[in-house]
């Protein structure tokens, strides 16, 4: 009996809290409110374990220990950093920020750069390939409805909304047009992942389901 | 001086520090990558700090609400607790310890996964009124479109061609829409990029 | 435009502060008061509505010269400001001048002067449009311009006083130069109306009373020649002759006719007067008619002859005749003797400003046996102008501008301005005509009877006319028909009822908006409905997925929705994995949190599973903090031992965190496992291991199917950007099938296939519904 409450006693809690969540479809209620802030309130102190443990004590200091110098400057900084916290003299943590801001632009705009302009205009590019085309389901059809799926959505990003009364009619024919098309591309983009993201909410709930009914049938004994 | 300490020195440091780095990036074999580690450890270190000021910006705003006797002091007071009771496992037995994995498993799962399942029924909802609010060729284009891939998401049985439909749907013209959205995104952050770098921008900056 | 001194700003011309910092502006113009028209600085009058630039009271000058060109009640010429060149000129005639020397400075001289050298010697003759013509400003003549009856009036060489007819009367005493506004005169003359220009009324100079006994001896006085006296003066000849001068047979109109004269002009020639009573004109001549002549009836000066009674100081006002200031306002005069000329419109040695700045004190002028009379009516000692009354002889040929004014109108001997002043009325009821006054000029002038009422009506305010009342009615608008009122129909009940309603709900109080209360009955219907959607929605789809899932306990069978499918990333990911060694590091992103775990735990548990059978070495790594925990969590279950994985940890910052942890392996991973729910992380990890590695380095994924659609775009052959990705529980079922185990994931498709089913089912019902049946509220 102590080890059956000792296994249940976690998926009961479990499963209370599970509960206390999903009365949410009922409507709004304290319990909904305290199951809430008690996930927030635990989120936020694994968060503020893991981050001391792992960082600080995983990271800093060994660096401290082994080469303080490999390490005074972001300590340094990250001090100046807590004295955001404090609106009269947060103009302090601005240093921190703005090398975190510098650092952080500059990994993003190679990655941006490398890892995904390069290599996704190449692959749009070889779309057209025999390669590709033989690869694809309906061929050439699918290979142009790539092609013509990427420029048309990527125009319509980068132009649409713009008043451009002083461009020709023809191009600025050629550009709504292009915006239309990939507008349409969007919408099954859109849909897809639309439809996506229900799947994975619903895979939640089914495993979230499952895991109410296993404990009661352990409960029950079955 | 006010303004070279405020304006001009943060400029300074973003700029060096992100020339440096996006260097690093573009000149792998002049050695220049070494540099753009360590400025990136660098900056995970002081991420760390970031982390611990918001957490202890969160902690502020519920220990006010606690000591004024505002609305939802209750709440604030639950909150508090369980930080304070889930902050002590990880930081002192790690991650893979039992008392984390059990308050993991039978607390943050349970909770966190509710929240997410509720998003079912939300998005179900939305997707019931969907004619409701706006008709036309485009909003039935897409319920046509989220049939479909619900459809052949799982493999029905004697409904194999709906999971090629979706097959279809998600890699021709779903991806087509994908790859014009990634190349969208990945042009702005290239221009916001170099703004930040050239101190055309400055986040960092009150001025 | 005027620019500020003080700020810059341009302000509109005329004004007089700046608009912008109230400073005062420089006067670079005088704006009118009436019409606001922009006037030189200089000018008193302004040049569009001659409407007055300069206050009454500005100042002792301004008031002398106003006293000296105030208009006659209730009509007045405009002033034209006198020219430097014209005070100039009566400034020199002021100074004393010697015997036989011509005043300096006198505009007539000049006149004369430049008259002479063209027609020296001319005859004079009866030119009446020579009379008319416009007599320009004195600085405007030229030789060419000299009218001919000025250019007959000859040089002007000697004494204050011109030559006069040799008809004229007794010579007379012309008043002291400074009492004689000669330009004045003049100036009145030209003036807008040419009438009145053509017919410049002598001034008492001319045709006033004179004193033989006063006047200068003939020897003093020389009467203009002749030649120089034009038509108009010369018929107001018989004025001249009852003046009860010592030299009577002398007509007043050669006394008005004598030039000015001091005490010490210059004695006349009587030999000139015989010249100029032979070479007069008839008019002229028969102005030395007998005495009974001079007994007619003079015809009263017109309304430019009269002027307001007015001190003796003012005397040398430039409209008002000298002979009518002694006779309106003037004291009367001590003894004939001390009456005199006050000067001749023809005396250049008498410029007015000198007698305006002098101020002499005025000499008496002889008074006529007409004016007699009327004094004999007043009160000695009563400042009270006497008219003229006596008539003009019948034979004598009046101008035609003076018949015009003498005719008197119904109304206007009441209307007369002179009517108000004692002595008058009786005088002009009984002997003179009654001038042609115009009634708009007599409405203006003020009504001095107490007891009528003034003229009413609304005041002007605005133009021309300001403060005038009554003058120009305001006319009375006629309602048009259509406006005239509401219909004369009798409203029906129900118009009755709709207007008494609509005037209840006016009176009744607004209510804002904001505080206006929805009805709760509505209210409550509209969120019943759409709870009860919301339960109806959670209810069959909690139904579908708990009756799958609850199938195999209930019914003891497995239902069969699905059935496995093999993927095509199912498939590479284990082509992926099976390509490790043994030792192989593999670096495992951890990178989804507890509420993804129920889904992918499904998916990564094979996986990792594989990848650890394979002898790989772990590298677990995250870029968020409950990550970390989860691949504890995880790993627990998975790992046999401990020392099959490294627990890196969590790094913080995103891309850079990503990069850092890629750096932080001894040596280059052979595997990129990345677990997570979102695109964000999946990018990140794809980015900067392709940035830094390049296509050699595999990349497989496990993810939530709403990562699917993301990770198409790399997962393209051409791309080359991640080798295999599996997602939600079709992927995991896919790869436990591969893997020929099957796990939790396939028992849960059926239910997940359930929910799918049902969720179908629901939109395509709500779609129907919503686009065939429009709710309350809801727009077309």
């Amino acid at each position: 009996m102590t080890s059956l409450l000792s296994q249940l006693a976690g998926p009961i809690i479990g499963a209370i809290l599970t509960l206390l969540v999903l009365s949410y479809l009922i409507g709004d209620n304290p319990l909904y409110r305290l199951a809430l802030h008690i996930f927030v309130g635990v989120l936020i102190g694994t968060s503020l374990a893991i981050a001391i443990r792992e960082v600080l004590l995983g990271m800093a200091l060994p660096g401290l220990l082994s080469n303080p110098l490999s390490v005074v400057v972001p300590l340094v900084l990250g001090i100046l950093l807590l004295f955001k916290g404090f609106p009269e003299q947060a103009y302090i943590g601005n240093f921190s920020v703005a090398y975190l801001i510098g650092v952080g632009t500059a990994v993003a705009l190679g990655g941006a750069l490398l890892g995904t302009l390069a290599p996704q205009v190449r692959a749009t590019e070889e779309a057209l390939s025999p390669t590709s085309l033989s690869a694809l389901r309906f061929g050439l059809l699918d290979g142009l409805m790539i092609v013509v799926g990427t420029v048309c959505t990527l125009v319509t990003f980068t132009f649409v909304g713009r008043d451009r009364q002083t461009e020709g009619f023809t191009w600025r024919s050629i550009v709504q047009g292009a915006a239309w098309v990939g507008r349409l591309f969007l919408i099954v983009a859109f849909g897809v992942a639309f439809a996506g993201a229900l799947t994975a909410s619903l895979s939640i709930f089914v495993g979230r389901t499952e895991q109410l009914i296993d404990l009661a049938l352990r409960a029950l004994g079955l | 001086m006010r303004r070279i300490i405020r304006k001009w020195i943060p400029i300074f440091i973003a700029t060096t520090s992100g020339l440096l780095a996006l260097a690093g990036y573009l000149f792998p074999d002049t050695g220049l990558s070494v540099y753009r580690d360590r400025l990136v450890e660098w900056a995970v270190i002081i991420g760390a700090f970031a982390l611990i000021l918001g957490v202890f910006n969160v902690l502020r705003v519920h220990g006010q609400r606690i000591l004024e006797s505002g609305k939802g002091q209750v709440y604030s007071v639950v909150l508090l607790v369980a930080a304070l009771v889930s902050f002590v496992p990880p930081l002192v037995y790690g991650p893979t310890d039992s008392l984390t994995r059990g308050m993991v498993d039978y607390v943050i799962t349970p909770l966190g996964g509710a929240l997410a399942a509720l998003v079912v029924f939300t998005l179900t909802l939305s997707a019931v009124r969907m004619l409701r609010h706006r008709r036309g060729p485009s909003s039935l284009l897409f319920i046509v479109v989220v049939i479909l891939t619900l459809l052949g998401t799982t493999p029905l049985r004697g409904f194999e061609w709906l999971s090629e439909i979706r097959s279809w749907l998600v890699g021709v013209p779903g991806m087509a829409g994908v790859r014009g959205l990634l190349l969208g995104v990945a042009l702005g952050t290239v221009i916001t990029g170099i703004r930040v770098l050239l101190g055309s921008e400055r986040p960092h900056s009150e001025f | 435009m005027i620019h500020c001194p003080n700020c810059g700003t341009a302000n509109r011309k005329g004004s007089r502060f700046c608009n912008e910092c109230g400073k005062s502006l420089p006067s670079t113009g005088m704006r009118c008061p009436m019409c606001d028209t922009i006037n030189p600085v200089g000018n008193v009058y302004c040049q569009q509505c001659n409407a007055r630039l300069v206050p009454m009271s500005s100042g002792p000058e301004d008031e002398e010269a106003e006293e000296t060109t105030s208009p006659i009640k209730g009509f007045s010429l405009p002033t034209i400001p006198l020219d430097e060149t014209a005070e100039e000129e009566e400034e020199e005639a002021a100074e004393p001048t010697g015997e036989g020397e011509a005043p300096p400075g006198d505009w007539l001289d000049d006149l004369r002067g430049s008259a002479d050298e063209q027609d020296e010697g001319s005859e004079e003759g009866e030119e009446g449009e020579d009379e008319r013509a416009v007599i320009a400003e004195e600085e405007d003549l030229e030789p060419a311009d000299i009218p001919d009856w000025l250019s007959e009036l000859g040089p002007v060489t000697e004494g204050p006083q011109a030559p006069v007819d040799v008809d004229a009367g007794p010579e007379e005493e012309g008043p002291a130069p400074e009492e004689v506004p000669e330009g004045d005169l003049l100036e009145a003359a030209s003036a807008e109306e040419a009438d009145v220009t053509e017919r410049v009324p002598p001034s008492a100079q001319d045709i006033g009373p004179s004193d033989d006994e006063e006047a200068p001896s003939s020897e003093e006085i020389r009467p203009p020649e002749p030649a120089e006296i034009p038509d108009w003066l010369r018929e107001l000849g018989p004025a001249m002759e009852e003046t009860p001068s010592p030299a009577e047979d002398e007509p007043p109109m050669d006394q008005a006719l004598r030039t000015e004269e001091s005490e010490d002009a210059p004695p006349q020639q009587p030999e000139a007067e015989d010249r100029d009573r032979e070479e007069a004109p008839a008019w002229l001549r028969e102005l030395s008619l007998p005495d009974e002549e001079e007994k007619a009836p003079r015809p009263g000066p017109t309304a430019a002859e009269r002027e307001p009674s007015v001190d003796e100081a003012e005397a040398t006002a430039i409209e008002i005749p000298d002979w009518l200031k002694d006779v309106e306002g003037g004291q009367p005069p001590e003894s004939p003797e001390e009456l005199t000329t006050e000067g001749d419109v023809f005396a250049p040695e008498e410029p007015a400003e000198e007698a305006q700045e002098e101020e002499p004190p005025p000499k008496p002028v002889a008074i006529p046996s007409w004016l007699k009379e009327a004094e004999g009516e007043e009160a000695p000692g009563e400042e009270t102008p006497v008219p003229f009354t006596e008539p003009l002889p019948e034979a004598m040929e009046t101008p035609d501008w003076l018949t015009e004014l003498m005719k008197p109108t119904p109304g206007e001997e009441e209307a007369s301005p002179f009517e108000a002043e004692p002595g008058m009325g009786e005088a002009w009821e009984t002997d003179l005509e009654r001038a042609d006054i115009p009634s708009w000029v007599q409405e203006l002038r003020p009504s001095q009877d107490k007891d009528e009422e003034p003229v009413r009506g609304p005041m002007e305010t605005e133009g021309l006319l300001k403060g005038l009342r009554g003058l120009i009615p305001a006319a009375t608008i006629g309602v048009p028909t259509a406006f005239e009122g509401p219909s004369r129909a009798q409203p029906s009940e129900a118009s009755l009822a709709r207007a008494e309603l609509f005037q209840s709900l006016l009176g009744q109080p607004a209510i804002p908006p904001a505080e206006r209360p929805i009805p709760e009955e509505r209210e409550r219907k509209r969120g019943f409905a759409s709870a009860v959607e919301r339960w109806l929605v959670a209810a069959i789809l909690a139904f579908a997925v708990l009756s799958i899932l609850l199938a195999p306990v209930m019914t003891g069978q497995t239902p069969r929705l699905t059935q496995p499918l093999m993927t095509s990333g199912a498939a590479a990911v284990r082509n992926a994995v099976d390509g490790l060694d043994a030792g192989d590091q593999v670096l495992v992103a951890f990178d989804y949190g507890p509420p993804e775990a129920d889904e992918l735990n499904a998916a990564a548990r094979p996986v990792l599973t594989h990848v650890l059978e394979r002898g790989a070495r772990l590298s677990i790594v995250s870029t968020r903090p409950d990550g970390s925990l989860m691949a504890g969590a995880v790993m627990a279950d998975v790992a046999s031992s401990r020392d099959q994985y490294a627990l890196i940890g969590y790094r913080p910052g995103a891309a850079a965190a990503v990069s850092q942890l890629l750096a932080v392996t001894d040596s280059e991973p052979a595997l990129i496992l990345v677990l997570t729910s979102r695109p964000m992380p999946l990018r990140l990890w794809i980015e900067q291991a392709y940035a830094r590695y390049g296509d050699g380095l595999p990349l497989i994924a496990v993810g939530s199917a709403a990562l699917e659609p993301v990770a198409s775009p790399y997962l393209d052959a051409n791309a080359g950007q991640l080798r295999g990705a599996i997602h939600g529980y079709k992927g995991a079922a896919s790869y436990e099938a591969l893997r020929g185990s099957l796990g939790s994931a396939a028992g849960r498709l059926d239910a997940l296939a359930a929910g799918h089913i049902v969720i179908v089912i629901l939109i395509v019902l709500g779609a129907l519904i919503h686009a065939l049946v429009r709710t309350e509220g809801e727009k077309p």
